[in-house]
């Protein structure tokens, strides 16, 4: 992500917006769907990636992941571009 | 034959102070203010008058009791008295330092040297940093700073900041720094309280941070002095929390936060009476008296 910088300290992901002068603090699940946020995988296609590491809570990890897309978006942790196709 | 007024010594009416990056000078005015605004800023003293100051301070009596302060010729404070004025200056020199610093990650964190490695207490105002900083120089540490610290990026060595302590009446008086005429309301009780005042030696060099300790002064004493271990992730947060100039470094100081908070034992500290907050800390640590 551009203008982002990322630094990993045991199980928190900390991202710097360096255009926001902002910090965020990414839990682990965050963290995953953030990587996952690449402006090409859909939400849907995120979400069945991560569900697939976590099959016996496939559905909640589908609401988790649309959750943390939007509160992603929300924040500008991720651009509306790069989000783009996992927004729709 | 006339009388002359002999002329000044230039060291009577002229002193010279460096706060970090800032340099400036304070100029004779009032001949009180000035002795007192010196003896506040003597840790900051230079030898040698810079090249040009940043900025040429002045404390001029107005009234019997008002002082105003000038800052290269603009009066920017109107104080109620020229003690209110001495404060008033103290506080504008570390905003000043903190401004004109911007080379250094700046923490609200007051700092002192143990054996070599400097111990970082980052707080927000109130949080008492300077009064456990207080605790620690009377307890042998070297004082380097009690709310900016002042760290080089690409070292992450602290480098000194050693201004008089902001200590109010309170924390004055729990520590054992007011005498019994001051006690009883003899004489005003300045908030600040130079580094000297607290040990024979107290200062300390620039050195690389191995403990954070983040304090939390309870007065009331409910808890009594507790002590907790943080993850480094947990510092992490406190430490961007209370950075200074974060927005100037960007993610390199993202960068030099996190290699502090992993190579730094960092705690909390909850404590009623800083002589024993200090005393458990450095028990903990290993550096106990």
């Amino acid at each position: 992500m551009p203008d982002m910088t990322r630094v990993s300290v045991e199980d928190s992901l900390f991202v710097y917006d360096e255009r926001g002068k902002r910090f965020f603090v990414l839990n682990t699940s965050a963290a995953a769907v953030y990587d996952a946020v690449d402006g090409q995988a859909s939400a849907a296609e995120i979400a069945d990636r991560l569900a697939a590491l976590h099959p016996e809570q496939a559905d909640a990890v589908r609401r988790d992941v649309a959750f943390a897309i939007e509160g992603l978006l929300e924040l500008g942790v991720v651009a509306e571009e790069a989000a783009g196709a996992a927004g729709t | 034959m006339p009388a002359t007024a002999a002329p000044r010594r230039p060291d009577r009416d002229r002193a010279t102070f460096a706060a970090l990056g800032f340099r400036f000078c304070l100029v004779e005015a009032d001949s009180w203010a000035f002795e007192a605004a010196c003896a506040a800023l003597a840790p900051l003293r230079v030898g040698t008058p810079p090249v040009s100051d940043d900025a040429r301070y002045e404390i001029r009596a107005v009234s019997p009791r008002r002082a105003e302060i000038v800052v290269d010729g603009t009066a920017i404070h109107l104080a109620a008295e020229p003690a209110e004025a001495v404060e008033w200056l103290l506080w504008h020199v570390n905003q000043q330092a903190a401004m004109r610093s911007s080379r250094y990650l700046l923490l609200h964190a007051a700092a002192v040297e143990l054996g070599g490695r400097a111990l970082v207490v980052p707080g927000s105002s109130g949080a008492g940093k300077s009064t456990i900083c207080a605790a620690f120089v009377q307890a042998g540490a070297g004082y380097l700073t009690d709310e900016l610290t002042a760290l080089v990026p690409a070292t992450t060595t602290v480098v000194p900041f050693a201004k008089s302590l902001h200590l109010d009446h309170r924390s004055q008086r729990a520590l054992g720094l007011l005498d019994a005429r001051r006690e009883r309301g003899d004489a005003a009780v300045p908030d600040h309280v130079a580094p000297s005042a607290l040990a024979s030696h107290p200062a300390g060099g620039p050195c690389v941070p191995r403990w954070i300790v983040f304090p939390r002064h309870d007065p009331g004493g409910g808890t009594g002095t507790e002590l907790v271990r943080l993850t480094a992730a947990d510092a992490l947060v406190e430490l961007l929390v209370h950075s200074v100039n974060l927005d100037r470094h960007g993610g390199k100081g993202l960068e030099v936060m996190a290699e502090l908070a992993q190579a730094c034992r960092c705690y909390r500290l909850t404590y009623a009476d800083a002589g024993d907050g200090a005393k458990v800390v450095l028990s903990e640590i290993g550096a106990g008296p």
